[in-house]
């Protein structure tokens, strides 16, 4: 879980171009999408991420309801990929 | 239409208007802007979204309405050639790449000629006329004509017009390939942005008297005749033309036609690129406006300029006359 978490860090800060971000400044368990959050990402991250866990972890994401929850934080992102995968 | 605020990137130092105190030269026959901290006026949450062409505009437009007095805008219109082309590469790399499938949003998004007058008026929360020209060597100036429409008809007080145009590593191989790259000048890169005005302000840097437009011309007798009938148009004597900044490696014609003015060419800083006549502009609005280190750095020897001609042509597909005078 450790490991795919760290992947996760460094997957999403090369897909969502977050500059001057490093891995270790990224808590496991902070909200992604919270507004005044330290990563505070928005929609277009989202279908960013939707397309992140399809390409890299083969997992597609169909209810958008489905979606809030996985993405709530990496935490909660790495927990539905280890649950998911082949 | 009167300048009365200035924003210009480009391979010199002419964001913090240093550029007499040290010129920069090519490297690899390409120019490469001199960028500014970005940080300082966008946000970091939107700032890793956006290209250097965004980024770019953004700036410049940024300086321009600042020392404008940031007065309300009627009218946000951009020239660019080439447009947001990392972005379109960037997309388009991902679809080779990924098969065509995979492909995310922000790059598509962004790769859109328009982005960049998009985003200004995002950033400046404007809701007004926005328009973007994609017309070869021609998109500044068809922009700026557009522009004195707005004026002529009474629909803007003032109008934010640029020119903006990137390089990649990609399109500098392309470039070449394609022989784009003309005379002896490098090929560059730039944004420069204006604040246009109906009325002189103490602030103006000068006035636009003309701004017209070739399109393959048959002969040179009608290049000299439109620049001849732009002077005429714009109140002028031939005599008053104090310099013409050239973007012709063979300046013959212009020089030939006005032999009284001292003819510069304005690519040795900033080389050769669709939009370079907006960088033209704005050193050649600051030097009627006294600017000692621009009037240093273009090799101008007249004390006190007061009406510039700025002629350029691509491959004689586009020529374009703009004359500026002092206010």
């Amino acid at each position: 879980m450790d490991e795919l978490i760290e992947k996760l860090k460094v997957q999403i800060i090369k897909q969502l171009n977050l500059e001057d971000v490093e891995p270790d400044e990224i808590d496991a368990d902070e909200m992604l999408f919270d507004a005044d959050g330290e990563l505070g990402l928005d929609s277009i991250d989202a279908l960013e991420l939707i397309v992140l866990l399809d390409k890299e972890y083969g997992i597609k994401i169909k209810n958008q309801e489905e979606g809030k929850q996985i993405f709530h934080s990496l935490k909660t992102m790495a927990e539905f990929i280890l649950q998911h995968q082949d | 239409m009167y300048i009365n605020g200035i924003g210009n990137i480009s391979p010199q130092n002419t964001y913090d208007q240093t550029m007499g105190e040290g010129l920069v030269a090519s490297e690899n026959a390409f120019f490469v802007c001199q960028e500014p901290q970005y940080k300082q006026f966008i946000q970091k949450k939107l700032l890793r979204r956006m290209s250097r062409a965004v980024r770019m505009g953004l700036a410049v437009a940024h300086k321009a309405l600042e020392e404008a007095k940031n007065p309300a805008i009627d009218g946000i219109i951009t020239g660019t050639a080439w447009g947001c082309v990392k972005d379109t590469e960037k997309f388009l790399e991902t679809i080779i790449e990924n098969n065509e499938q995979y492909l995310t949003p922000t790059a598509f998004v962004q790769s859109t000629h328009n982005t960049v007058a998009g985003q200004i008026a995002l950033m400046h929360h404007n809701n007004c006329y926005n328009m973007t020209y994609v017309q070869g060597a021609v998109s500044f100036e068809s922009a700026l004509i557009d522009a004195s429409l707005l004026f002529m008809d009474g629909k803007a007080k003032n109008v934010l017009v640029a020119g903006i145009d990137e390089q990649t590593d990609r399109l500098k191989i392309l470039l070449k390939r394609l022989s784009c790259a003309q005379g002896n000048h490098p090929m560059g890169e730039g944004a420069a942005c204006f604040v246009l005005s109906d009325q002189n302000k103490e602030n103006s840097y000068a006035k636009i008297t003309a701004v017209n437009m070739l399109y393959r011309p048959k002969d040179k007798d009608i290049v000299k005749n439109s620049i001849l009938r732009e002077i005429k148009n714009a109140g002028l004597e031939l005599a008053d033309i104090d310099v013409v900044m050239s973007g012709n490696t063979d300046a013959s014609l212009e020089q030939n036609l006005i032999p009284d003015a001292q003819v510069v060419a304005y690519k040795k800083l900033c080389g050769e690129y669709p939009t370079s006549t907006a960088f033209a502009m704005a050193v050649g609005a600051k030097v009627i406006h006294g600017d000692a280190n621009t009037k240093i750095a273009l090799g101008i020897n007249n004390a006190n300029p007061e009406n510039i001609l700025i002629y350029n042509q691509h491959q004689n597909i586009n020529h374009s006359i703009i004359i500026l005078s002092k206010v």
